[in-house]
């Protein structure tokens, strides 16, 4: 069984059922709109190109074992492991990976967040806040008084 | 210093921009097109994520990464630094898994509301695996008795049920907001009340809770206060709240609710001990350990035992070992230490603080002086019959917890000489600001204590026996300041909770009545026989028993 999906710029993918199940939202969409299958659901927050990527991303894990949809806790305790697939899959530029957590995010693609934030993790790590800031184009908004209540913070996080 | 930090800055730097470059010249072959590229960048990034990313991320991170990824701007550090943050990070980065059970199976218990009788021969019968079942079982049953009890003034029973049978785990899973009702003084109040049962649960055997009915029913009485408390929130919870957002009220009484679930107790399986192999240290399972397992030292040169409490929340904390001696080898010289470390510091790189906790017994007297055994026969005895089955050890000083969380590393360590003849059952921290738990605590050690003691006369016929003052309490008011931390620093109020003399009066009293027969000798007889072995050990018997002598 096929289902399709369009994505905010309006390209429109067709994917097995099992495989777009892998996102909680796509799921429940589908128990909710049992009749009119024939729509293509709308994903509004996705562009094609990360659609595409998260497409991808499913197909290839769709047999992986499904983890309790409100166990998230379980999920955490024992960390999804990264095999040789997801390493090649998540060399792209920071930018396009960021893309693809805030696709897995509202599609709600539990594997494929967490391997994103394992990925965003890695890159902050060994950074400073500074470096951090640069990287991301943050804005350093602390009041002067904020700073001095972190300053202590700051003492021993230095590399 | 400031070179050096900027240097290694510079370094980090480059570290940055090579990890930069090289994740960009490598994501060059997949970047599928360039106008999607384009598209992309013109979108923001980190900053930019929702919440919920956000603290994913910062999940994932270890400690010092993750604080220096709060610096980063003032948002993230709202976010990040909230106590639901911490809270996630605790329970899932140090394995709080005792949380879990304790709230999955008050949701599984309270479902079962007939499950009285068969929820305490469940806790009484699984004595091993983590022992955090035990103490759930009878104050959730209690809890859902009580309940149903109540429940008749209440704004009907299916709401009740429904929140029993979902129990605090609902209520703490949503992060539901309680009531502004329900506000601090409130819920202070429910947790005081409700502790003497959380802390009589805690005890090794959980038949004593059932068959002490004086207790039983003053429980009852404080439970129905807190139900009433409870059912305030039953009703009041309505809303969801997001707990970044959440009031001091709230935080409070999770706060509270995190004490009474979380760990301030760490069993010897969760020790980190070093040569843990079965040929220096064993891992035994024993009727006399509250946890059913106990480390066992068969003989090691390199002693170190340390475990680590992560998240303990605010507050003033004495720091008790439970162990058996049967040589005192590893006693003499050996440091115990305790080491305060913020929430954002890797235990790794903690090394000596001012606020240290060191105690290091000179001689037997000294460490005899800091436990629950009798002092005076210290000398007098050989020294393997000093103490029968465990002790209460209780390093002086204590440790003051003043900001929101902070880890808790204690150590036992000797590297000099070969030694045998310790059991190590757990340790723990006890809230000097919660009396009742303190008080219940300390009269657990003395009646372990006690029934040692009886055993012990017994055993000696040719010894006299010194039966009341030396037996039971820790000696608060002994301490010399020989050989103990000058840190340590018992001030006014704790001495006052610790007074309850007339309880030690009336507690041998009891003690025939509470404990259970049958597990007495079962638990003395596999420990006390591989204890002194070889000659490296009589030798240090004899040195330590000489120097204890010369003072």
């Amino acid at each position: 069984m096929k289902v399709t999906l369009e994505s905010s710029d309006g390209q429109v993918f067709t994917v097995d059922k099992e495989v777009a199940e892998l996102s909680v939202i796509i799921k429940e969409m589908l128990v909710i709109e049992q009749a009119n299958q024939d729509h293509p659901i709308p994903l509004l927050n996705v562009g094609a190109v990360e659609l595409a990527k998260v497409i991808e991303y499913c197909e290839h894990h769709r047999n992986d074992p499904t983890i309790d949809d409100d166990e998230d806790y379980d999920s955490r305790k024992k960390p999804i492991e990264m095999d040789d697939w997801d390493k090649q899959f998540t060399i792209v530029n920071k930018e396009m990976m960021f893309e693809l957590i805030l696709a897995a995010n509202s599609m709600q693609v539990k594997p494929l967040l967490h391997l994103g934030c394992r990925y965003a993790a890695d890159i902050v790590k060994r950074m400073s806040p500074t470096e951090i800031r640069d990287l991301f184009q943050i804005d350093d908004d602390f009041t002067p008084e904020e700073q001095d209540k972190i300053e202590w913070e700051k003492q021993w996080t230095k590399l | 210093m400031q070179d050096r930090v900027g240097h290694t800055q510079d370094t980090v730097e480059d570290a940055a921009t090579a990890l930069q470059l090289s994740t960009l010249s490598s994501a060059a072959p997949v970047t599928p097109s360039p106008e999607a590229q384009t598209t992309t960048q013109a979108k923001k990034s980190l900053a930019d994520m929702p919440d919920e990313v956000l603290i994913a991320i910062a999940l994932t991170l270890p400690c010092k990464e993750y604080a220096r990824f709060l610096q980063t701007s003032r948002s993230m550090h709202i976010i990040l630094n909230s106590h639901y943050v911490w809270h996630q990070r605790f329970i899932t980065r140090f394995g709080q898994i005792i949380l879990q059970e304790r709230l999955n199976s008050l949701k599984t218990n309270n479902t079962d509301t007939t499950g009285a009788g068969a929820g305490g021969s469940a806790s009484a019968s699984s004595p091993s695996s983590k022992a955090s079942t035990a103490p759930s079982s009878p104050r959730s049953q209690s809890d859902s008795n009580l309940r149903t009890n109540s429940s008749g003034s209440g704004s009907g029973n299916t709401l009740n049920q429904t929140w029993v049978s979902s129990g605090y785990f609902e209520y703490y899973h949503n992060h539901q907001d309680p009531s502004p009702a329900v506000s601090s003084p409130h819920s202070l109040s429910s947790s005081r009340a409700s502790s003497p049962r959380s802390s009589g649960a805690n005890s090794p055997q959980p038949v004593e809770s059932g068959s002490e009915p004086g207790s039983g029913a003053g429980s009852e009485e404080d439970g129905e206060g807190a139900d009433g408390n409870a059912k305030g929130r039953t009703e009041g919870t309505g809303r969801k709240v997001d707990l970044r957002r959440t009031n001091e009220a709230s935080k409070e009484l999770l706060i509270e609710l995190y004490k009474k679930h979380s760990r301030m107790i760490l069993p010897a399986e969760d020790m980190q001990i070093c040569h843990l192999d079965n040929r220096y240290w064993k891992l035994i399972e024993s009727a006399s350990s509250t946890f059913g397992k106990l480390a066992q030292l068969q003989s090691v040169w390199w002693m170190d035992v340390t475990a680590t409490f992560f998240g303990v929340p605010k507050g003033r904390y004495k720091v008790q070992w439970r162990v058996k001696v049967t040589s005192d080898a590893p006693i003499i010289n050996t440091e115990f230490k305790v080491i305060l470390f913020d929430k954002h510091e890797d235990r790794s790189v903690v090394t000596n603080r001012p606020d240290t906790i060191l105690f290091k017994p000179r001689n037997v007297q000294e460490f005899m002086e800091r436990t629950d055994s009798q002092v005076l026969k210290a000398n007098r005895k050989p020294f393997r019959n000093v103490f029968r089955g465990f002790t209460i050890l209780e390093l002086p000083g204590e440790v003051n917890i003043a900001d929101d969380f902070q880890n808790v590393f204690v150590q036992i360590r000797n590297y000099d000489g070969w030694k045998s003849g310790l059991c190590v059952d757990f340790v723990q921290l006890v809230d000097l600001n919660d009396s009742e738990k303190c008080k219940e605590q300390l009269i657990s050690g003395v009646h372990s204590d006690r029934s040692a003691a009886l055993e012990e006369e017994v055993n000696d016929e040719d010894e006299e026996y010194y039966p009341s003052q030396f037996a039971g309490i820790l000696p608060w008011r002994r301490d010399s300041g020989r050989g103990i931390n000058p840190h340590a620093d018992i001030n006014p109020r704790s001495r006052g909770v610790r007074q309850y003399n007339p309880v030690d009066s009336s507690v041998p009293l009891d003690v025939g009545a509470r404990t259970p027969p049958a597990s007495k000798p079962s638990s003395s007889s596999p420990l006390s026989s591989p204890t002194t072995t070889g000659p490296d050990v009589s030798q240090n018997n004899g040195q330590s028993i000489r120097q204890s002598g010369s003072i």
